[in-house]
């Protein structure tokens, strides 16, 4: 049994690493190479594909604008989510459910339905001109499965250890800030990395809010270098591998503490 | 009780720097002409590796520097993703003050455009004589709707019929000079797996209609074809479905079976370039694609006339493909307006339609030819037959975009033999006779 | 619950949530809503039209099977992503040597933009050269050689298969915190019984995640009804709308053939259909029941 486990997890793994190692292989050599023959190692190990790219594209700015419009966008997220989730989770009173279920009511919304209003919201408010103002946007579109999730998550913090505190003479403000939010990086860190992902995957708001050259983010950079470069998969590869070695690099260093921190303590339902 | 100021203080910058960095200055409509003044300019002539991206990125660079105190501010969105741009600018009032556009048709959704009175009205500009005297009548006509001109020529385009020499010379096929001698050719290429048309499926390519709009052409009179898609006349007639019949029998299954995945330009380099296809009829917008290395192969010949059909000279679908517009809020402002009118100008001019020219592309200005050492002799000759050839309007125009949507996954279909000639007019008269 | 009372001003620790999402999501929504039963272009002013577009909306073939296709993924989603999520992670739970390499290996794939895995793929489902074609040739299956993005009976499932594949590795880490929980005890007594693996599984593995599992589901399901961006990437639709989905169908009715009251009708009902579904497993009997915490056993079997 313990064969047969390692030998799909082993296939696994091929399958998840063989897409890029051939992308990465082709990025290396030139279309007629790739057109010619297939191959997973390169006939030589080239970077002008590279080269062009960085020269001829903004796949490098685009990479870091959309990092800083990402990042914004979390810290807006835990800015609102937490302190607001804390007292949907800790606290009885009269509107707790309603105000629960106004938030949660749109976790079925796909954001692409709501593009033209939120166009024509940003333009009379005057937002459309600011680089990042695409964040409120984001933020928002996560609020409600965020406020799902942390709610879970907080109500599970024992009630002990709260009433150790306020026998202390705690505010609620430091329950909040020195009990409730430690306790509950378990799931910061889901919804982090949730949100982190439907951000940095977004296409068409990045699209039309963003189309400024110096502004675009990766997602929208890559999509136009696919219609521009069709011409050219060694291209087009290089700009994939590009697109994705910073993530690549970026998660070598955290993924320990990405996964510890989703791995403690199950997902209460 | 620190951590609730550090708390607020974050929420406070958070915010202000989301807000701040919405409402940060933007243009001015200064009082003054020598104070700074901001273009915006929408196009997809920039994106990276568009043909024409170095030629605007210089001819931008020449005009600020021309004009210190005028900056322009770009807004980018590759191929006909500017149509998704632009539309939603006009719906919210944020038109640019310059963009490039398709032609001022409903296709376009251009009516809606010019009825909701942002888009600005061009006709004094137009009038100019340096301006008017560098266009031929057939391009103003087409920048003209209801008597008034709203933007300035920029692109041509024209559909040649291109076939490569070298894979019929190897094939030993005749050149498809006559239409049964096309016939012919298109069935004795599948015999040898050769595929007979270089196509793109893709419908946000638009382009698989252009065979065709070719043989309604031919065998109906462009006005007649113009006439069926306009839902004047009936599909179901025996001479259309005569010409529908024809077109399947040179059609069905002669395209690239990926077609559906590839866009125009992967389509060349993929099939055309490397000479697995033999002919390709697209908008002479994609002749850079075609790898120079193997231009010489290339040759444009007539499309033919079909015996029996309406048309007998060799026409030709031909127009404007791309025109400056200018927005009528930025024409009214009394620093910008001026300023906008010269960029207009400067970018349409002789010498940067010669520009333009050189990267292979057609362009309306009279008696501009691209310099034959940077294009090929192929581009000279689709410009000389272009210039020649009776005009035919592109059929597109009497469809609405509603049906383009409809339209061409339903020409896909067709061609991968899903329908027969009566299915087909079926189906087309259900789309778009009234 | 908390043992805290509650004061009027904390009200004030929800007000940044509430005020972002009611400006910029809440308040499109009803405009979209409202904008439903009108006509409008775009540039003039919308035409009410009462229900009407809702009407059409049940006699427009794409959409229809639009909704077929995403039931169809859905249902897919849930059997791959959850399903082989938790197998792995059943695989995985054992701490079994290279286990750090296989998760880090895993949930790679998850953090990738969208875009360039739909790059990779697309690259990858090239008829001639991409891999998955030459791969099929080599190991003797070279008739199932397709053009997989332009047939169009398999360019859905092509579509599709980039952002299944792409989650399971985010499953197997949510699973994987859900089995760390489960005592070992429980594991080592079902050994001692004599459980094969299969057994085990069943018996201890499964029923012991179902909380999980219910979030997971849902997840994974309200992911398949929202997603936009792959399709569009992919296939556009096409070919021929055969691999439309309502997301993609709404975008193209209101960003291309410029009827926007049609498509912020379309948008309506995936807002509906999402939640009825979602409703659906989220009140669903065998569920209901494990909405509180699994009950926590000793070694014995009895519950603590």
């Amino acid at each position: 049994m313990i064969l047969i486990s390692y030998a799909v997890l082993i296939i696994n793994s091929g399958s998840s690493l063989i897409p890029i190692l051939w992308t990465l292989s082709n990025s290396s050599r030139s279309n007629t190479q790739i057109f010619s023959r297939f191959s997973l190692i390169p006939e030589q190990v080239s970077f002008s594909n590279y080269a062009s790219m960085f020269a001829n594209s903004n796949i490098w700015s685009s990479f870091l604008n959309s990092a800083v419009i990402t990042g914004l966008s979390l810290l807006l997220l835990l800015v609102c989510v937490l302190p607001c989730a804390f007292i949907l989770a800790r606290f009885k009173f009269r509107f707790s459910s309603t105000i629960y279920t106004f938030f949660l009511l749109s976790i079925f919304v796909p954001n692409i339905v709501l593009l033209q209003a939120v166009y024509q919201l940003f333009s009379s408010m005057g937002l459309l001109n600011g680089r990042y103002s695409i964040s409120l946007v984001y933020a928002a579109g996560q609020i409600p499965f965020c406020i799902f999730l942390m709610v879970a998550y907080m109500r599970e913090v024992p009630a002990s250890v709260e009433e150790a505190a306020i026998i202390d003479g705690a505010s609620v403000w430091r329950i909040f800030t020195l009990i409730m939010v430690p306790m509950s990086r378990n799931g910061i860190v889901t919804i982090l990395i949730l949100s982190f992902v439907s951000i940095w995957n977004d296409y068409i708001y990045a699209l039309v809010f963003l189309p400024q050259p110096d502004r675009q983010t990766l997602t929208v950079a890559l999509a136009s270098a696919k219609a521009e470069y069709a011409v050219s998969y060694g291209l087009l590869s290089a700009a994939a591998i590009m697109a994705i070695v910073p993530v690549f690099v970026f998660y070598l260093f955290t993924k320990n503490s990405l996964m510890s921190g989703m791995a403690e303590g199950a997902v209460k339902g | 009780m620190r951590t609730k100021r550090i708390f607020t203080a974050a929420v406070a910058v958070v915010t202000v720097i989301t807000m701040a960095a919405g409402c940060s200055s933007s243009n001015s409509s200064a009082k003054n002409s020598s104070a700074p003044i901001t273009l915006n300019f929408a196009t997809n002539l920039i994106g990276s590796g568009a043909s024409t991206s170095a030629v605007s990125e210089q001819l931008i660079k020449e005009f600020e520097a021309k004009y210190p105190n005028v900056h322009i501010e770009l807004q980018t969105a590759a191929g006909t993703a500017l149509q998704s741009l632009i539309q939603l600018s006009f719906s919210s009032d944020n038109v640019p003050d310059v963009f490039n556009f398709w032609r001022p048709q409903p296709a376009f959704n251009m009516d809606k455009y010019i009825a909701s009175g942002k888009l600005g009205d061009l006709s004094s500009l137009a009038a100019e004589p340096s301006v008017k005297d560098l266009f031929d009548q057939s391009a103003w006509t087409t920048a003209t709707v209801d008597g008034k001109v709203w933007g300035i020529p920029l692109e041509s385009f024209s559909v040649p019929f291109i076939v490569n020499t070298k894979v019929f010379a190897e094939a030993g096929l005749p050149l498809p000079t006559t239409w049964d001698t096309l016939v012919s050719d298109v069935a004795a290429l599948k015999a040898k797996g050769i595929i007979p048309w270089m196509v793109s499926q893709m419908p946000a390519e638009q382009s698989n209609e252009r065979l065709l709009d070719y043989v309604l052409d031919r065998e109906l009179g462009n006005q007649k074809a113009l006439d069926l898609y306009a839902g004047k006349v009936s599909f179901k007639s025996p001479e259309v479905e005569k010409a529908l019949a024809d077109y399947l029998s040179i059609s069905v299954n002669a395209g690239p079976s990926d077609a559906s995945a590839l866009t125009n330009n992967a389509a060349i380099a993929k099939y055309f370039n490397t000479g697995q296809a033999a002919m390709m009829l697209t908008n002479s917008g994609y002749l850079p694609a075609i790898d120079k290395a193997v231009a010489s192969d290339m040759k444009v010949i007539p499309f033919p006339t079909i015996p029996g059909g309406a048309q007998t000279t060799a026409n030709m679908e031909k127009d404007l493909t791309a025109l400056m517009y200018a927005s009528a809020k930025g024409l009214a402002d009394p620093n910008k307006g001026p300023v906008i009118k010269d960029f207009l100008k400067f970018f349409t001019s002789h010498e940067a339609q010669t520009l333009l020219a050189n990267q292979s592309i057609l362009v309306p200005a009279i008696g501009v030819k691209g310099d034959p050492a940077s294009t090929s002799t192929l581009f000279v000759d689709v410009q000389a037959q272009s210039a020649a050839a009776p005009g035919d309007k592109w059929l597109g125009n009497a469809r609405t975009p509603s049906q383009q949507q409809v339209f061409y996954p339903l020409v896909a279909q067709a061609w991968t033999g899903a329908f027969t000639a009566t299915q087909f007019a079926d189906q087309l008269e259900s789309m778009f006779h009234k | 619950m908390g043992a805290m009372k509650f004061r009027p001003r904390l009200l004030f620790f929800i007000a940044p949530a509430a005020t972002l999402y009611t400006i910029f999501f809440v308040y499109p929504l009803i405009l979209t809503f409202l904008r439903s039963f009108t006509t409008w272009d775009g540039i003039s002013a919308p035409v009410f039209n009462g229900i009407a577009n809702y009407i059409e909306m049940f006699h427009d073939s794409v959409f229809l099977t639009g909704i077929v296709r995403i039931l169809i993924w859905a249902a897919l989603a849930v059997v791959i992503k959850v399903g082989l999520g938790l197998v792995f992670a059943a695989m995985l739970r054992g701490r079994i040597r290279g286990y750090k390499f296989f998760t880090s290996v895993f949930f790679f794939p998850v953090v990738i933009s969208s875009s360039a895995m739909c790059l990779v793929f697309s690259l990858m489902y090239d008829k001639d050269i991409g891999i998955i074609n030459q791969f099929l040739d080599g190991i003797g299956l070279g008739f199932l050689q397709q053009s997989w993005l332009s047939n169009p009976n398999t360019a859905f499932f092509a579509a599709i298969a980039v952002p299944i594949y792409q989650d399971i590795g985010f499953f197997l880490i949510i699973f994987l915190a859900a089995l760390q929980g489960i005592p070992n005890e429980l594991y080592e007594s079902a050994w001692i019984d004599g459980a094969n693996s299969i057994q085990v599984f069943l018996r201890v593995t499964l029923p012991l995640s179902l909380g999980t599992l219910r979030v997971c589901v849902i997840l994974a399901v309200t992911s398949a009804f929202k997603t936009f961006d792959y399709i569009f990437l992919l296939t556009g639709g096409g070919p021929a709308n055969s691999s439309q989905v309502p997301a993609t169908w709404m975008y193209q009715q209101t960003f291309q053939a410029f009827r926007y009251g049609y498509g912020d009708a379309i948008a309506m009902l995936i807002f509906v259909l999402s939640f009825a579904v979602s409703g659906l497993v989220m009140g669903s009997r065998s569920m209901g029941n494990l909405r509180q915490r699994p009950k926590r056993m000793d070694a014995e079997g009895a519950t603590l």
